[in-house]
């Protein structure tokens, strides 16, 4: 008997180890092939998400020029500030990114994505969901680290853990996965419906966004634009109520509506969810971080700098009453305000009983991450808005040359590309179209979506009903209904001049316009000094007004530092990004010339782990 | 592969199978008739005498050890003459009433003198080759858990620190040091031959609460306990951290033997600090206010006008802690009866106990059943069939302070009577101030200064946390053990064991919104009250099959054993709370309430063993006990590099050698002239392991991680370490034991030097795995020490009888390796710094030298705090001064040194027995020297920057320039860190505590229905001589290495007085 059972169990022993457990699964019996699976696994991923959100968002907006340090400020975030993250900086880890790239990549080794169910190859929707969430953590990732190891394949053992990988730069990595994405640009994502009360879909990473920042990253403008603009089309991209950014002005009350841009969901087209609570996920702790909340007894350690509040401060709205008169409705952006009516500006009076200045803005931060005002009970933090992809679309038409184009978008805003008898067409949202023209795509016989493309120019947007040479805008960089152009330092006076000779467009440039007195006494231009400017300035001015607005428009959620490194890029001059976060204590500060000389090398933009 | 792994398991089996059927062919060819024709034989003579009366004692029996076939009878005069071979060397002489006595023989007549069995044994019947301390006899126990009388008995043989004054919460035991960092260091323990998992990391819903699994256990069911301090190789990888064995009752003869056992006393309330009075309190409360900066002048407390509406309610002078504490009685009654026949031996015992708490919701009680049978079967088949059930309750409160005040309000009722204001009621009072029966609230005083202050009213947290359904634990154990037997012949034998337990452990936990404060829980929100429930269900199967074959011949004693064991063990947890149940009536957790959360366990643990043991003796003078076991468990990894590879599993081996030398059995050896009685050297090496690897740190796995309000994914949550293996402790020894002047002093001295490696250490992983550790064995650390042990039979009279013993273990513990280097563990407060070169456990902060008197002091010292957020403030009069140990002149982490220890210099006990005729009057002590304990209940109440009520050396505050004084000033908030971990709440714990006087009475009765009386009486902790300013120097804030030596302030050990009968029938 005795025999028996040490035979019996030396013959079980290899498999009597194998245990199992209800609490945890074991890798090695662990499959992915069937919708179910996947899905647990893909929420499984994006959980992992979360814990990269807040960091993103801080790592993108410390080293920008929209914020600062105070007296509360920890040396954790001090130090990246003042970009010299020293090895003992949890930032300066970067475990969190390849939580998500580790996860990622376990679920493309393991998911069939041969499966079929209904002869629909289902698993292949979260293979692209994964794929493109991987695609984007590389990305943000490089964004702060420059050149990190890069893996695809799992890591499931300690001995894989240390194994060498090689080193890939942002560059390699926006190679990689273009390749990478590109077949998978017109997957289907897969619909889960709502996961507390969330669009799920909104949760993932959109591929058509992702090339489009990895081609304007490239340089590829035009690629970049196709991206961004198929999305639209394929999305019907639309615009949030009554304006695409700033939204909710009732011109005939001279009212804002409350500013929903604060408090809408709606234009967030690609969110991380965060949980409501520690016990329900991942939570953020950006509310203490730029706002004062009890957890931080009042003392956030992130305000927004000088150089984001001057630049606000200058910003005038107006609207146009007639053809030629404008009236100012207020001071100041809306966007750093949460109660406007302070700050009105009428016609007769301008009332100036500003708060302690940083009262004001603290409010406003406060409004963008206390998490009960924004997002209500959703907590989601931005990824892609309405805003940024519009912004970004601007962007890359810019440098493709079509400024004009570029500055209308930032104007009008374009909202959705429809096809219009068979071409494709660029129109202007029903909210926003009134007086202009569709576009239709130039060019003979039946355009195809893919292969005849074509991109409208300035005079598609021409109000059929005025002659370009008498029109022009009120604008600057908030953008609003063609009726309600807004007055600003970097007021830009369009006349829609159409010249015979292709590219030589007309700006008019009010100088007069910067005089600060102008509140008071300029209701509407008596005149206007016409200059004309060769193109490439009007491409980097025009870029200059779009990289205002991504700073008042997407302000504190992160995009900061990549949007000035990009502009830096095009412009092949990295003291343009040195320059901006050197001046970001304000003009009653002198440039903080060692930061400027330091970022004026791009290396030391980055935390340099190798 | 499979094939040669089967040619493996053949060739073993048969190994296996030869070995039992092994039938002596050696000495087969020698019977032991003719061995004995031609021995040449010696004759040995001598008188025994009783010691005490120093008179000739006749019928000593005296035996050849270990043949008894040699044996005679002393006659009246107390002689005997016996003809022994040769080989004999050692004589045992034994007597009703008296102890063993084991003699060298000599050519030369020898007088014995024979002690009472009052004394303690100074031999064992058979010789110990290791080092081993046993203790029996508990009938008189006043303990409600074994481990607390084995703490009492042996408290030199292990390190004992009772957990807390809870009843049956037991004590944490540490053999020889400590043999781990992070995996348990506590020993294994053996019941009836079983492996007792003690459950040491799992959850309890109660703060300062462990769910002993010995409390399932009455002492009165047990006989006998053995702690082996090294040779525990045969313990494969349970046994590096040593052994206790206990054994319970099982009848010994078929004579029906009744014994019953009463027991009851009353426990007085423990020692508490002192604290402020309700006007100390309330100018201690406005100067924190004052320094807060707060421009509000209004305070209701604060207002002095008898009129004022709010002045009754503020206006009391309440002693918190009596609302809370009382006396607690306890009770005990067991019954036990064995007997048997020819067909079975039984021992059946039923008992319960009853014990309140000394702080109030806290009582125990636990009724027991056992049932232990031998039954023959057939011819020389038998079996062990033994059946256990207990059920244990206990009300629960949270018991102590927590770690985190930012995580949940503080419920524990005597922590809150410490710090609640005293200017406050209970109870809440009309308008003239009479009390009325309803509670008050949670304070609000304070309200405003921070976040979440305001505290609960420990009166309502005892009041409407107390059902059945709300504070309550369930803890039953059941278990069944069948052990057939077959004895081949007297020297040969095979059994096998098996075992089945399953123990249930039910929690149920409820904060009241009565009387408690809505309570902001960061990042996840307000929480008025919370409801929770806890449930685990353990199942243990146990199979220990061995053969034992015993063979003397003439000079040659040889006993082999060899087997196999097998263990599986089944944890299964689930953990369910949740907040705003909406009122007291409802304590029941569900889905629906706010802030739900759900956790739980699923382990599953299996071990399969190899063990094989040799114990020679030549002539009982040269011992040699040679081990050797291997272990494989389901823990380990897939890829373990050390020990053997076999049937595709990986196994530890653990050898072990123990060597005796009976040096006063030698002819040399002149008894006489060095007045010793006998002589033992002893050495050995032996090699154990430690399995306690977390489950699944071997495998790669994934679980479900929370995403969004319900939604949960699957993410990966371990990267394995396929290599991971045990740990092995590595314990060399060298000893020597010797017994004088006619057995009037004994003496025992212990040497041993262990080496841990392979220590089971938390190593980082590369970022790039996206998770952060991994188990791994790296890091290694040591313990060197000796222990000693004497006695003295001070008194030796027919009537007076008196012995007094110490025992004592000194221990140096050293980390000698670690993978990552050195870090520090932040435990309640405290830095706890792992460090090459230093004791596990050392307290790493701040060094104080006093408070600076006034502002010309401080700013000369010229000391600064800089802050994380780069804000430079100076020290300044009032604070305290740190010493700048790297003198850049700030204060930081740098200037941290080691400020504390918490292992003992030297740690045992003591112990007198003195008996007049039938009177015994016992008395124990214990001590520990040269041990640190951090005092964090003192960090809080003498913190001076929070609101809680502080004791009255607060009164001693600085106040005002110039003062001197060893108090810094109250600052809220404490923003210059004067409170911060230093040295200030680091203590000398050493202690020397009277555990327990016992005095008896054994009633000279013999009739034939009442066959023995005994009433006694026992006071345990009647006092402690300690310089500690806690109410206990035995501190415990958890089981693991790291948490030894801090005291979070659990409910402390008071005085008691027992009374019991025990009767014989």
């Amino acid at each position: 008997m005795v025999l028996c059972t040490v035979l019996g169990i030396f013959t079980a022993c290899e498999d009597m180890f194998d245990l199992t457990s209800s609490s945890v699964q074991y890798e090695g019996s662990h499959d992915i092939n069937s919708p179910a699976d996947s899905l647990y696994s893909v929420i499984g991923v994006l959980s992992k998400v979360q814990g990269i959100a807040d960091r993103t968002v801080l790592l993108g907006e410390l080293r920008g020029d929209l914020v600062d340090e105070n007296v509360n400020t920890e040396n954790d975030l001090r130090e990246i500030i003042n970009y010299n993250v020293s090895p003992s900086n949890p930032y300066y880890n970067y475990s969190d990114y390849y939580a998500v790239i580790n996860n990622c990549n376990y679920f493309l080794s393991k998911v069939d994505t041969t499966v079929l169910v209904s002869n629909q190859p289902v698993l292949l929707r979260e293979y692209a969901v994964v794929k493109a969430i991987r695609a984007w953590t590389y990305l943000q990732m490089t964004l702060v680290y420059r050149s990190v190891p890069f893996i695809t394949e799992p890591i499931l053992s300690v001995v894989d853990a240390e194994k060498d990988y090689p080193y890939y730069t942002f560059e390699d990595v926006c190679d990689y996965f273009i390749a990478d994405l590109l077949p998978y640009v017109d997957t289907e994502y897969p619909n889960y419906g709502e996961i507390n009360k969330i669009a799920s879909r909104k949760m993932f990473f959109p591929i058509r966004l992702l090339l489009g920042d990895m081609y304007l990253w490239k340089e590829d403008y035009a690629n970049a634009f196709r991206y961004y603009a198929e999305y639209m089309y394929n999305e019907e991209l639309g615009t949030v109520s009554n304006g695409v950014f700033v939204s909710g002005f009732n011109a005939n009350t001279n009212d804002f509506a409350g500013l929903s841009i604060f408090t809408s969901t709606d234009e967030n087209i690609c969110i991380i969810p965060m949980a409501e609570s520690k016990l329900s996920g991942t939570t953020t702790n950006l509310n203490n971080i730029f706002s004062s909340t009890d957890v931080n007894e009042g003392k956030r350690p992130i305000s927004p700098s000088y150089a984001w509040k001057e630049l606000a401060e200058k910003q005038d709205y107006a609207y146009e009453q007639n053809a030629t008169t404008i009236r100012h409705i207020a001071c100041g952006d809306a966007r750093a305000i949460r109660d406007y009516r302070l700050y009105e500006w009428t016609d007769d009076s301008y009332n100036p009983n500003l708060p302690d200045e940083e009262e004001w803005y603290r409010i406003n931060v406060e409004s963008k991450y206390l998490v009960n005002y924004k997002y209500r009970n959703r907590y989601p933090l931005p990824v892609y808005t309405i805003g940024n992809v519009y912004l970004r679309m601007a962007e890359a038409l810019n440098r493709m040359g079509d400024c004009e184009l570029a500055f209308t978008i930032l104007k009008d805003g374009v909202a959705s590309v429809r096809i219009v008898d068979g071409n494709i067409s660029f129109m202007i949202p029903t909210a926003e179209n009134t007086g202009y023209k569709g576009i239709h795509a130039r060019g003979s016989g039946a355009a195809g979506k893919n292969d005849e493309y074509h991109l409208p120019t300035y005079e598609d947007f021409v109000p059929s009903s005025v002659e370009p040479t008498q029109m022009y805008y009120v604008v600057n960089d908030t953008l609003y209904d063609a009726a309600q152009g807004i007055v600003g330092d970097t007021i830009v006076y369009f006349t829609l001049h159409h010249s015979e000779d292709e590219g030589d467009y007309g700006w008019y440039y009010d100088e007069e316009w910067r005089n600060p007195d102008r509140k008071k006494d300029k209701e509407s231009p008596d005149t206007l000094i016409m200059n004309v400017y060769p193109k490439n300035y009007l491409v980097e001015k025009v870029e200059d007004l779009i990289v205002d607005e991504m700073a008042l428009e997407t302000a504190f959620e992160g995009n900061r530092f990549a949007d000035l490194m990009r502009v830096a890029q095009h412009r092949n001059d990295p003291t343009y990004l040195a320059d901006k976060v050197a001046r970001r204590k304000g003009e009653n500060h002198p440039r903080n010339e060692e930061l400027f000389v330091r970022l004026s090398t791009p290396d030391n933009w980055f935390i340099n782990k190798e | 592969m499979k094939k040669m792994n089967n040619h493996i398991q053949f060739v073993l089996c048969c190994l296996v199978a030869g070995g039992m059927s092994l039938t002596d062919p050696a000495y087969a060819a020698m019977p032991e008739e003719s061995v004995q024709q031609t021995e040449k034989m010696v004759t040995v003579s001598g008188v025994a005498y009783d010691a005490a009366t120093r008179t000739p004692l006749a019928g000593v029996r005296v035996v050849a050890h270990g043949n008894s076939k040699y044996s005679v009878m002393t006659n009246e005069t107390g002689a005997y003459t016996l003809n022994v071979p040769a080989f004999v060397t050692l004589l045992d002489l034994t007597a009703p009433g008296y102890n063993l006595v084991q003699m060298a023989v000599s050519e030369k007549a020898q007088e014995v003198f024979m002690h009472s069995e009052q004394f303690t044994d100074d031999y064992t019947s058979k010789v110990q080759v290791a080092d081993v301390a046993s203790t029996e006899d508990f009938s008189l126990s006043t303990a409600l858990t074994i481990d607390q009388e084995i703490g009492t008995r042996l408290g030199g043989d292990l390190y004992s620190i009772t957990r807390s004054g809870t009843p049956a919460m037991g004590s944490a035991m540490f053999i020889g040091g400590l043999n781990s960092l992070n995996a348990n260091a506590q020993p294994l323990i053996i019941l009836d031959g079983v492996y007792l998992d003690q459950q040491y990391g799992r959850d309890a819903l109660h703060e300062g609460h462990y769910n002993n699994v010995l409390s399932a256990i009455n002492v009165n069911d047990i006989a006998k306990v053995t702690v082996l301090k090294n040779a525990t190789a045969l313990y494969g990888t349970k046994g590096s951290n040593g052994v206790i064995i206990i054994d319970t009752k099982r009848s010994t003869s078929m004579a029906t033997r009744i014994e019953a056992n009463v027991m009851a006393g009353v426990e007085l309330m423990p020692d508490r600090p002192s604290m402020m009075n309700a006007s100390q309190y309330r100018m201690y409360a406005s100067e924190l206010i004052g320094s807060t900066g707060t421009e509000l002048t209004k305070f209701k407390f604060l207002n002095e006008e008898p009129d004022y509406y709010y002045y009754h309610m503020y206006h009391n002078d309440t002693k918190w802690d009596e609302y809370v504490y009382r006396e607690a009685i306890t009770q005990n009654y067991s019954i036990s009866v064995q007997g048997g026949d020819e067909v079975a031996d039984y021992n059946l015992s039923l008992g319960y106990t009853g014990a309140e708490s000394t702080l109030d919701f806290n009582n125990f009680s636990r009724m027991n059943l056992r049932f232990n049978t031998d039954i023959k079967l057939i011819g020389n088949l038998s079996t062990r069939f033994d059946v256990a059930y207990n059920y244990n309750t206990r009300n629960l409160r949270d018991d102590g302070i927590i770690e985190d005040f930012t995580a949940e309000t503080i419920l524990s009722p005597n922590f809150l009577a410490l710090i609640k204001a005293p200017f406050l009621n209970p109870y809440r009072q009309d308008e003239n101030g009479d009390v009325t029966t309803f509670v008050s609230g949670a304070d609000d005083f304070a309200e405003g200064f921070g976040l979440n202050a305001s505290w609960a009213n420990p009166v309502a947290i005892n009041k409407y946390g107390d059902a059945k359904n709300k504070n309550r634990l369930e803890y039953s154990m059941f278990n069944i053990t069948i052990a057939p037997r077959y004895d081949f012949n007297s020297n040969l034998y095979a059994t096998t064991l098996f075992y089945y337990a399953l123990s249930n452990n039910n929690q149920r936990s409820f904060v009241p919104m009565t009387g408690t404060p809505t309570f902001y829980i960061d990042g996840v929100g307000s929480s008025t009250n919370r409801a929770a429930a806890f449930n685990a269900k353990q199942e243990s199967l146990f199979s220990d099959t061995k053969i034992d074959w015993t063979h003397r011949n003439k000079a040659h004693y040889l006993n082999l054993v060899g087997g196999f064991r097998f263990t599986n063990d089944n944890y299964v947890s689930t953990a369910q709370e949740g907040h705003n149940t909406g009122n007291d009536k409802t304590p029941n957790v569900s889905g629906s309430l706010n802030f739900s959360d759900v956790g739980g366990a699923d382990d599953t643990w299996r071990s399969f063993a190899y063990y094989a043991n040799a114990d020679y003796s030549y002539k009982y003078k040269y011992f040699v006990q040679g081990g050797l076991s291997m272990e494989t468990t389901s823990r380990f990894g897939k890829d373990v590099k050390s020990g053997i590879k076999l049937a595709g599993v990986h196994w530890g081996l653990f050898p072990s050698l123990q060597t005796a030398w009976l040096v006063s059995s030698e002819d040399f050896f002149d008894r006489e002239k060095l007045g010793i009685n006998s002589l033992k050297l002893s050495a050995g090496y032996d090699a154990s392991g430690n399995d306690d690897i977390a489950i699944s740190a071997s495998r790669t796995s994934l679980a479900a991680n929370r995403f969004l309000n319900g939604s949960v994914g699957l993410v990966l949550n371990n990267i394995g370490n396929t290599g991971v293996q045990w740990e092995t402790t590595h314990r060399f020894r060298v000893g020597l034991d010797l017994t004088e002047y006619n057995d009037i002093l004994g003496l025992s001295l212990n040497f041993f030097k262990s080496y841990t490696n392979n220590l089971l250490t938390l190593k980082s992983l590369p970022e790039i795995s996206g998770e952060d550790y991994y188990w791994s064995n790296d890091g290694s650390l040591e313990n060197i020490g000796i222990d000693f042990g004497v006695r003295f039979k001070l008194l030796n009279r027919k009537n007076w009888k008196w012995e007094f013993g110490a025992n004592a273990t000194a221990y140096k513990n050293k980390i000698t390796a670690l993978p990552d280097g050195d870090y520090t563990t932040k435990i309640y407060g405290a830095n706890v710094l792992t460090s090459v070169g230093r004791a596990a456990g050392v307290f790493y902060g701040y060094e104080t030298d006093g408070v600076y008197a006034t502002q010309q002091e401080a700013e000369e010292a010229g000391l600064t705090l800089v802050a994380n957020t780069g804000e430079v403030t100076p020290f300044a009069a009032g604070d305290m001064k740190f010493v700048d140990h790297v003198a850049d002149g700030v204060i930081n982490e740098k200037d941290m040194v080691v400020i504390g220890d918490p292992n003992p210099d030297v740690y045992g006990n003591l112990y007198s027995s003195l008996s007049y005729k039938h009177f015994t009057l016992d008395m124990n002590f214990s001590y520990s020297y040269g041990n640190d304990i951090y005092n964090y209940q003192r960090s809080l109440l003498e913190g001076g920057s929070q609101f809680f009520n502080q004791t009255t050396a607060l009164n001693r505050r600085w106040i005002a320039e110039g003062q001197q004084t060893d108090i810094p000033k109250a600052t809220f908030g404490d923003p210059m860190g004067n409170a911060r971990f230093s040295d200030r709440w680091i203590e000398d714990g050493s202690y020397l505590r009277l555990r327990s006087v016992t005095l008896s009475y054994e009633l000279p009765v013999n009739s034939v229905w009442l066959q023995g009386l005994t009433v006694w009486a026992t006071a345990n902790n009647l006092f402690t001589l300690t310089n500690y300013l806690g109410s206990d120097p035995e501190v415990w804030a958890g089981n693991s290495v790291l948490y030894q030596g801090i005291d979070r302030g659990l409910t402390a050990q008071g005085r008691s007085v027992l009374m019991g009968i025990k009767i014989n029938l």
